[in-house]
């Protein structure tokens, strides 16, 4: 789970200078609604590979399923909602 | 250089405080909260080891209500078990099972092949001279004298070292009393106890001073034993045990010894009486073999569908509460509620799954009388058939409702943590819970190559192993 808060931090901080340098703007709710993707996200990698040392093989690929599919719903919500509001604007 | 503005106006900015006042509510609402000064001392007097959302209930209060005026220590005819079984079903069941088991050893099946009926057969329960009531150390200058409060502690340390994750203790009251056998009688004495009699017909008779009752969960190998899980098509519920997981159980007995050896040694030689309850682990000796109450009423756990205690941290993988009739004076541990005995209500993965269809599969408890054979009148709860329980040969070859409850699982994954929690908390999402366990495959049936593989695991990375001398202390990667 070291690696893995490593690399979250790492996309998250590329994530935020882009946000940054390109004067994108993003809405509070975007933010809330990434956050929440974002938690889910981490859940679910959590128990996908906790499953595994559990012992739990065919439970860790099923927690990619109920969880991590959310996750990533909430994750591309706010982004494609950011995006398109930047690009109709620049238009 | 650019700056980054923010695009959050004042109403928005409003906006997300009431959200965050709404979730700041919400969280009150869920988290413990005390009334006042009594409530917050009794949330501090839960036994030991139990997580934050474990509320510690009144002395002598269970979640399962007991009609004191009807439960008894012992049965009807006298008998403390009912251990007669439904015959005819138990020699068609053994038959089909010595069948299945010579299949498996005839054509090397994974699972039930020699190698993994050996390892069943091998795990056995060391040979002890056990010697029941034991006598206290006579040199004064090696006794333990401390507050009833350390010397719990003490023996709760020393039990951690020999494998019990949790320990707990009451006192001996006329209530109490009735979990033992009549050969267990307490009174005036000259000494601590005296023993008439011998073998298992004798008979014990304790001081005042022995009203100490020191308790502490044995668990079985939850991991391990998911390898004995089958699935019989023609019914939906659980087939014959697979040997090869079956090892877990018979491992949990021989722990059960072992510990039982080393605790009643070190009460012994404090400076203490000590009397180890009879009956278990290997059936002789003179004493109780009830040791679900002494669990219930010293706050291990609550009592589950299948009758068992069940453990908020560890389900009803529980193999057995042994318990130490002692003088220490010990400050008791009260019963605790985690909302289980309530999830048992919705969840059923117990029941439907029993192949001997031997547990209760009424959805709440609902009587105070024994509807089957073999089970004690005297509290709300649900029973166990114990005739049809014992007719497929269980415990020794039957374990399935141990192996499925919910409550079971390891802690690696938060979810399970969280769920517990949760459950603890509130009913509302206990059939959720339910439904999800066994959406997600939990208990199921491990297939061939996943027996076979077990004997080739990685045992770098397999934690389910009990490794003597390593502690929690992982492996090296």
């Amino acid at each position: 789970m070291f690696f893995v808060g490593l690399l979250f931090a790492i996309v998250l901080a590329v994530l935020i200078t882009l946000i940054i340098v390109n004067k994108i703007s993003v809405r509070w709710w975007e933010w809330v609604l990434f956050a929440i993707g974002a938690i889910l996200l981490l859940f679910t990698v959590q128990n996908f590979l906790s499953s595994f040392s559990e012992n739990e093989p065919i439970v860790a690929w099923r927690f990619l399923l109920v969880l991590g599919l959310p996750a990533l719903i909430f994750l591309i919500i706010p982004v494609l909602l950011a995006v398109r509001r930047n690009s109709t604007a620049a238009a | 250089m650019s700056q980054f503005h923010s695009t959050l106006s004042r109403r928005e900015f409003m906006k997300a405080l009431g959200i965050g006042a709404g979730a700041l509510a919400g969280a009150a609402a869920v988290a413990p909260a005390f009334q006042d000064l009594d409530e917050l001392t009794a949330s501090a007097k839960k036994s030991s080891d139990h997580p934050w959302w474990v509320k510690a209930r009144d002395f002598g209060s269970l979640t399962t209500e007991v009609d004191w005026t009807v439960l008894k220590g012992h049965l009807a005819d006298g008998s403390y078990n009912d251990s007669r079984s439904d015959s005819s079903a138990s020699t068609d069941y053994s038959s089909r099972v010595n069948e299945w088991l010579a299949d498996g050893r005839a054509k090397k099946i994974p699972g039930r092949s020699n190698r993994d009926q050996a390892a069943k057969s091998a795990i056995g329960t060391p040979s002890i001279t056990w010697t029941w009531p034991m006598a206290a150390n006579s040199n004064a200058a090696q006794k333990w004298e401390g507050t009833p409060e350390d010397n719990f502690q003490t023996l709760r340390s020393f039990a951690h070292y020999c494998g019990s994750p949790n320990c707990g203790a009451l006192v001996i009251d006329d209530k109490m009393e009735r979990f033992v056998t009549k050969a267990l009688e307490w009174g005036t004495t000259s000494s601590a106890y005296e023993v008439v009699g011998s073998g298992n017909s004798a008979t014990i008779k304790f001081s005042g001073n022995m009203k100490y009752v020191f308790t502490a969960t044995i668990l079985q190998n939850y991991t391990h034993k998911s390898y004995e899980n089958t699935k019989d098509d023609s019914t939906g519920r659980a087939g014959f045990s697979m040997p090869l997981g079956d090892v877990s159980r018979q491992r949990a007995y021989a722990d059960i010894a072992m510990f039982e050896f080393w605790m009643q040694r070190f009460i012994t030689t404090l400076g203490y009486n000590c009397y180890l309850q009879g009956g278990s682990p290997n059936g002789s000796g003179p004493g109780g073999r009830v040791n679900i109450p002494y669990g219930l009423f010293s706050g291990l756990g609550e009592q589950g569908r299948t009758g068992h205690v069940m453990s908020p941290t560890n389900g009803i993988i529980v193999r057995k509460t042994s318990f130490f009739i002692t003088d220490m004076p010990l400050a008791p541990t009260p019963p605790i509620d985690f909302g289980g005995t309530k999830f048992c209500e919705s969840c059923m993965r117990c029941a439907e799954m029993c192949p001997s269809t031997a547990c209760d599969d009424r959805k709440k408890r609902d009587t105070f009388d024994a509807p089957f054979p073999g089970g004690r009148p005297g509290y709300n709860g649900w029973r166990v058939h114990w005739w049809k329980c014992t007719g497929i040969g269980a415990p020794n070859t039957c374990g399935t409702c141990h192996g499925l409850c919910p409550f079971n699982h390891e802690n690696d994954a938060l979810i399970h943590p969280f769920v517990r929690a949760s459950a603890a908390i509130t009913p509302l999402f206990n059939g959720f819970y339910a439904t999800m366990d066994r959406f997600m495959n939990y208990g199921a049936a491990k297939t061939e190559k996943e027996l076979n593989d077990w004997w080739y695991r990685d045992f770098k990375s397999y934690k389910a192993d009990a490794i003597f001398g390593q502690g929690s202390f992982q492996s090296m990667l």
